[in-house]
């Protein structure tokens, strides 16, 4: 009778969005997330959340970090001929902590965070053993399997398997993770289920799920699978449907710019601001395979992306919860070094781009070598991806490394993209005191290093420190006005994570320093 | 050997069948509702079917190789036999050209606006839009209206092979020519089918094709068509023991070989498109030495063809029998099975319909475990529905002057994924699981939801119109209730209801009132209204969402 009388009143409604989530069917399904294993492990987990933004088609990171001072890309760009690909040396972008390096003028937007110290850029990722098929690079930087390894789990699903066995049968109040669209990466596919929802148009209602006896046929497997789809699909969609009914919605200063992507990211801020507390979004911008007509295109493409993420930033800068959340980009590889004519071919390493409050900002990396190429032409990688995943797991989501372990096939050296969180020195609005600090070069570190320095002047009794994660100082010297930077010998400290800082009476700006030999 | 083995050696290209077994089941919650240990194997192959032939096998066959059958399609096929409802499966048949008779088939076509006759960019674009969307609407009428033929639906499997994007390739006409082309090979032969779709026009601008040639001025040597040639179209990037099938190099010597094909335009006016067709243009083709799978000379695209097909044959039958298998049989192959098919198809010279027959004839096809084991597609889903509830008026399809005003179905398949001629990337649809997943399921029970309502107003008022009464009068005995239930069922479904599914199917249409109280000639039994909601419901059922 239930059932009838639910058919029912759908049919006479249609498309009513707090029918669909104020029904009371649904808990018959959802068991409370009160009190329930989820939540007492939950507690012990950070509030932290990521949000991926896969540049599917493959990224030409030359066009974007142009090596503007390099005649080895002007000429593999075909520059000064009717075919020109290059982004001129006039056109590009110069950022502090670089004479060499320019962003693609459609990074305009991005300036800003780069000189706040909320955009970290990772040089030269690929995976080792590149391919150059798009599905076979994307099925490997989703999964974060070896290249020669055909899993079909993803490194982030198998972290939560491990981190939560009784999943599903006892399901978290908030999906871990969600994906904008109809289908979910290898990413949030784990071993045995499926560790994030697929997030769609949000206006449609669920349906009545079934859990009668199956047949043991292929046909029966099925089934099994529809209906578990169904049972999270009811429950997970009133957690979801009330965060964003309830969130804030901004949508509207979100730039014409900014297109799809920003209003996704729109609505990743509007279900956080409604309390939702899944963990991860992914969202997925097509269009990057640019064989041709490649200048236009990219442009486009990147003026979206720099926009989108700017307001982004801004918006959850606005809503208070910027601290909590960080974004980055992955795409399945770079782009050929040497122009086609009209666009590159399949590539290999390209530059991945980190943002938010809680990434110590700068660029991590040798600038791509142009003289030195693998394969058809390509850059050769410098960093594997992998290392971006156990940094984003131990210093975003505070894994420890045997949480790490089942999500990714090896150990990884992590890089210091972001803050280390639970440190001991704490950032204060340094911003207003005028100076800043750079980030270590070479980095990481081995041993001499110098770190770039500015605004410091007379009468601010400016200090320079070097601590432990912990906290515990380990080398203290003065900075004196006008100094720009400041040389540190680690070449004495343990390979590892440190964190560093310019001090002025209260006010402290903070930068963190990995050692690696 | 055991299959179960068999089916996870190697490096197996498809994310299934690489796990074979292990895929996760999630059911498990309590003891109450774990599933039973799934049969995954059989040990059932190609060996012609000879079991019984009921409504069972009959529909299973209709259900795979047409887009939802009709009660009276599936009756046919039960007195007709199987031998005999393939012969007629594999009966081309022509689609009238609703919408699209204007312009389908002329011999040039304009692809610029025609300045001199004082037509400007903006008539010329909307013109193009309204082509496109005319013709998509036509494919999926030609799906609506298909008699019985496996037409319709093997156009649909080679589009998602042989894929294209109409907002790269632009050209409704082009497009519609790559139709045909997939009607004339649909079940010919495969290495022929390759030839002629490496020179189509639309797939040669879709994978840049006409951006990759050679001439003593220019070196645009393009590798995007070359490598989708070997990965996607014809061999995958591994063979079944995990060995690479082809280098780099060999992709750079192919895209070096296809080159020189270009638009054939009716100079020096330049905006006429001349029979659709390619041209060869050997200044444009590098004519130069290259070394392709070991073979060295001055290649062209038909040695390209030649090459892979004799160098990689074993590597391209399996590839293509496998996702001929993945098409029609369940998502994960049985390599045991797909094995066999390969052998054939090569000792067949690559022609298809063998294949496809021994196939849709064998004991492997109509195994009890891969009766509804299939996910249906959004095309699936929607179009069968159309065909099975005899929906008379379909928002988007059936009234011309509205048809690009009120999209609804398409609006529909696109937000769950799969419009004709939008494929989400050159792999195309991934199919399988993917297509049933938290945001796609509500909106399909949506759909159900609103084709049973009586009165959902949609957009402009337009509705999706079925007649339940003449729905129920197919049947055997549609004056008793319980009948007429079982077989809605049998009809909607295809596996068996278990009883709980059953019982709630008929406790939803007796709605409160008694069986044999049921007359579909009282009105006031409200037979009607209680049709619907029985439709509504089974539309809710996992099962439904198989076929």
């Amino acid at each position: 009778m239930k059932r009838r009388k639910f058919i029912q009143r759908v049919a006479s409604t249609g498309i009513v969005l707090p029918i669909a989530f104020g029904f009371p069917r649904l808990r018959a399904f959802g068991q409370s997330p009160k009190g329930s294993p989820f939540t007492r492990l939950a507690a012990a987990e950070n509030d932290h959340i990521f949000v991926i933004i896969r540049l599917a088609g493959g990224h030409d990171g030359l066009n974007c970090v142009v090596p503007y001072t390099n005649d080895l890309y002007y000429n593999a760009r075909f520059a000064g001929t009717a075919d020109d690909l290059s982004i001129p040396a006039s056109d590009v972008l110069k950022f502090s902590g670089s004479n060499t390096l320019g962003f693609h003028p459609s990074f305009a937007p991005l300036l800003d965070l780069y000189d706040e110290g909320k955009m970290t850029l990772v040089q030269n990722v690929a995976y080792p053993g590149q391919n150059l098929s798009h599905f076979r690079s994307t099925d490997i930087w989703l999964s974060g399997s070896d290249a020669n390894v055909f899993d079909d789990a993803g490194w982030y699903a198998k972290y939560l398997e491990a981190k939560y066995p009784d999943y599903p049968e006892v399901l978290p109040a908030s999906p871990f993770a969600i994906e904008f669209g109809n289908f979910l990466s290898t990413t949030l596919i784990g071993e045995e289920n499926n560790m994030g929802i697929a997030v769609g148009n949000l206006d449609y209602i669920p349906g009545l799920p079934g859990n009668d006896d199956l047949a043991s046929t292929k046909a029966g497997e099925e089934e099994a699978y529809v209906r578990e789809v169904i049972r999270q699909s009811n429950i997970f969609s009133n957690a979801v449907l009330s965060a964003y009914v309830g969130g804030t919605d901004n949508a509207g200063s979100y730039t014409t710019a900014s297109g799809t992507l920003g209003q996704g990211l729109a609505a990743v801020a509007r279900m956080i601001s409604g309390g939702l507390d899944t963990k991860m979004y992914i969202l997925n911008v097509g269009g990057y395979d640019t064989h041709t007509n490649q200048l236009t295109t990219q442009a486009n493409l990147l003026s979206q992306l720099a926009s989108a993420i700017k307001e982004f930033q801004r918006d959850i800068e606005a809503l208070g919860f910027a601290d909590r959340v960080c974004a980055g980009t992955i795409s399945e590889f770079g782009r050929r070094v040497k122009s086609n004519g009209t666009g590159t071919d399949h590539g290999e390493a390209a530059p991945v781009f980190f943002f938010g409050h809680g990434v110590n900002g700068g660029i991590i990396g040798n600038d791509p070598n142009l003289s030195d190429l693998t394969g058809p032409g390509n850059l050769k990688s410098e960093y594997d991806f992998r290392q971006l995943y156990a940094s984003i797991l131990s210093q975003w989501y505070g894994a420890t490394e045997a949480e790490l372990a089942p999500a990714l096939p090896h150990s990884f050296d992590q890089l210091p993209i972001f803050k280390v969180s639970g440190s001991g020195v704490a950032d204060t609005d340094a911003l207003a005191a005028g100076f800043t600090i750079g980030q270590n070069m070479p980095n990481p570190a081995r041993s001499r290093v110098s770190i770039p320095v500015a605004g410091v002047k007379g009468g601010m009794n400016a200090r320079f420190s070097l601590y432990t994660v912990e906290g515990r100082e380990l080398l203290a010297q003065p900075v004196n006005p006008g100094q720009t930077s400041v040389e540190v010998d680690v070449s004495k400290l343990p390979s590892g994570t440190y964190v560093y800082a310019l001090t002025s009476g209260p006010l402290r700006r903070t930068r963190q320093m990995v050692v690696a030999r | 050997m055991d299959r179960r083995d068999f089916l996870t050696i190697g490096a197996p290209r498809s994310r299934e069948a690489i796990r074979g077994e292990s895929r996760g089941v999630t059911a498990a919650r309590d003891a109450s509702q774990t599933p039973p240990a799934f049969a995954r194997r059989s040990d059932t192959d190609l060996t012609t079917y000879s079991g019984s032939w009921t409504y069972k096998q009959a529909a299973h066959l209709l259900r795979r190789s047409t887009f939802g059958p009709t009660e009276a399609e599936i009756n046919q096929a039960v007195a007709d036999g199987m031998e005999a409802t393939i012969d007629k499966l594999f009966t081309p048949w022509e689609p009238p050209l609703d919408g699209i008779d204007s312009w389908a088939n002329a011999t040039n076509f304009q692809a610029l606006p025609d300045t001199a006759n004082g037509e400007d960019f903006t008539t010329f674009q909307q013109k193009q839009y309204e082509r496109r969307d005319l013709f998509i609407r036509w494919i999926l009428l030609s799906m609506q209206h298909s008699p019985v033929s496996i037409q319709e639906r093997l156009r649909l499997f080679w589009h998602n092979h042989f894929t294209s994007e109409v907002l790269v390739v632009n050209y409704p006409e082009l497009i519609y020519e790559q139709y045909k082309l997939f009607k004339q090979h649909m079940f010919g032969n495969f290495k022929e089918f390759t030839y002629d779709i490496s020179i189509d026009m639309a797939m040669l601008i879709y994978l840049d094709g006409i951006k990759n040639y050679k001439t003593t001025a220019r070196n645009n040597i393009n590798e995007n068509y070359a490598r989708e040639l070997m990965e996607l179209f014809t061999m995958g990037v591994f063979d079944w023991e995990g060995n690479e099938n082809y280098s780099q190099d060999d992709v750079i010597a192919a895209a070096h070989s296809l080159s020189g094909w270009q638009y054939n335009v009716d100079n020096p006016r330049n905006i006429l498109f001349v029979d659709r067709k390619a041209v060869f243009k050997s200044l444009w083709w590098d004519n130069g030495q290259k070394t392709l799978m070991g073979q060295t000379g001055a290649w062209n695209t038909q040695d390209v063809i030649d090459i892979i097909f004799a160098q990689r044959g074993d590597q391209i039958a399996k590839y293509i029998c496998e996702k001929i298998y993945r098409g029609f049989v369940y998502d994960v192959a049985d390599r045991v099975v797909v094995e066999q098919m390969a052998n054939a198809f090569r000792a067949g010279n690559w022609e298809l319909r063998p294949v496809f027959e021994m196939l849709l004839k064998s004991e492997h096809f109509y195994d009890e475990t891969n009766i509804g084991a299939m996910h249906k597609g959004p095309i699936d889903y929607m179009v069968g529905m159309i065909r099975e509830m005899d929906i008379t008026t379909v928002p988007g399809l059936d009234d011309l002057a509205n048809a690009r005003a009120n999209r609804d179905l398409g609006g529909r398949l696109q937000s769950l994924g799969q419009v004709p001629y939008y494929p989400p990337n050159v792999k195309g649809w991934p199919g399988g699981r993917t297509w049933t997943s938290t945001s796609t399921l509500p909106i399909r029970q949506k759909f159900g939801i609103d084709v049973g309502a009586e009165n959902i107003s949609l957009q402009r008022k337009q509705y999706y119109l079925i007649d339940p009464i003449e729905f129920a009068k197919q049947f055997s005995d549609p004056y008793d209730v319980q009948i007429l239930t079982d077989e809605m069922s049998r009809f909607l479904l295809n596996t068996e209801p278990s009883e709980k599914e059953a019982d709630l199917l008929f406790q939803t249409i007796l709605d409160g009132g008694v069986d044999y109280e049921w007359d579909l000639d009282d009105p006031n039994q409200r037979p009607e209204e209680r049709i619907r909601k029985f439709l509504q419901a089974i539309a809710q059922l996992a099962k439904f969402q198989l076929y």
